[in-house]
């Protein structure tokens, strides 16, 4: 690039720029609502099925979550070491999802050793809401912010129904929420 | 004219412009990304660097990264404002001056 020399104009064309060179790309995060819509629509949906079996133990399928943890684990990782740039937008996002694992990972365990699971369903789609809510502002991505809304709707009536059927709306509010957002993503 | 005479010369320069708008956005930025994002060679974008460096208006943090020098740069408080007085500036030039494309 010439020095010194260019006109006010020049001076808002590099200006803009940059600026849209440094624009966000949201492209990255398809693959963690992808993996996470798909396990937790898998295991939700195979618990409920379990349920109506002699099986002593059918929530035994939610060890698929391992798979999600390691598999954001090691995908983050590998993420940091490649990216040059760090938006206040990535900053943002980590952050979030750190806030909603550890709501979640809270739900659970009060779930585990003191209000039961019925009562921990209802807030973990509140959660999940949150989370897709806020990243769709954040991204202005349409999907997601319908997705994070809908997650809400069935929060509330999560709270009315039996623990079978609340398993059949945390399917449903992930696929709502995570995977047709996550699959529009691409196209976006 | 003279308000456009005035315009923060530390920044009217395309490529330290370049660099300033830049970092702007983002937490910090790779020498490597800035370099590719403003098409500057190496050489030229670490004098300008280094200028700007000098004002204060960007910090610059030098590490190793898998046994590779890595240089991140990153905009300060000062560097903002001087980026929030230059565009003022500009668009008080352009307001005054609307034909003048």
């Amino acid at each position: 690039m010439a020095q010194q020399t260019f006109t006010e104009a020049e001076s808002w064309g590099i200006i803009q720029e940059m600026i849209a060179n440094a624009k966000q790309e949201m492209r990255n995060d398809r693959f963690y609502f992808l993996l996470w819509g798909w396990l937790v629509l898998v295991a939700s949906l195979a618990h409920f099925a379990l349920l109506h079996t002699t099986y002593e133990h059918p929530y035994i399928v939610w060890l698929l979550m391992i798979v999600g943890a390691v598999g954001t684990l090691y995908r983050s990782i590998k993420a940091h070491k490649k990216h040059k740039v760090r938006t206040y937008v990535d900053k943002f996002i980590v952050n979030l999802w750190i806030a909603v694992s550890a709501g979640i990972v809270i739900t659970l365990l009060a779930a585990g050793f003191a209000t039961g699971w019925h009562a921990a369903y209802p807030y973990l789609i509140l959660l999940y809401g949150i989370g897709t809510f806020l990243s769709g502002v954040i991204f202005k991505f349409k999907p997601l912010v319908i997705g994070g809304s809908i997650s809400w709707c069935i929060a509330l009536i999560a709270f009315f129904v039996s623990f079978p059927v609340q398993l059949l709306l945390l399917a449903f509010t992930v696929l709502a929420a995570y995977l047709i957002p996550g699959y529009l993503i691409k196209k976006s | 004219m003279s308000d456009f005479k005035n315009l923060n010369p530390l920044l009217h320069s395309q490529l330290r412009l370049a660099v300033i708008s830049l970092l702007v956005g983002v937490e910090n930025a790779e020498f490597t990304y800035i370099k590719e994002k403003t098409g500057a060679t190496a050489g030229n974008l670490s004098v300008q660097i280094n200028k700007l460096k000098e004002a204060d208006y960007i910090k610059v943090e030098k590490s190793f990264k898998d046994n590779y020098p890595l240089t991140k740069c990153s905009i300060t408080q000062k560097g903002v404002k001087a980026f929030e007085e230059y565009v003022r500036a500009l668009r008080s030039y352009i307001d005054q001056n609307p034909k003048n494309d």
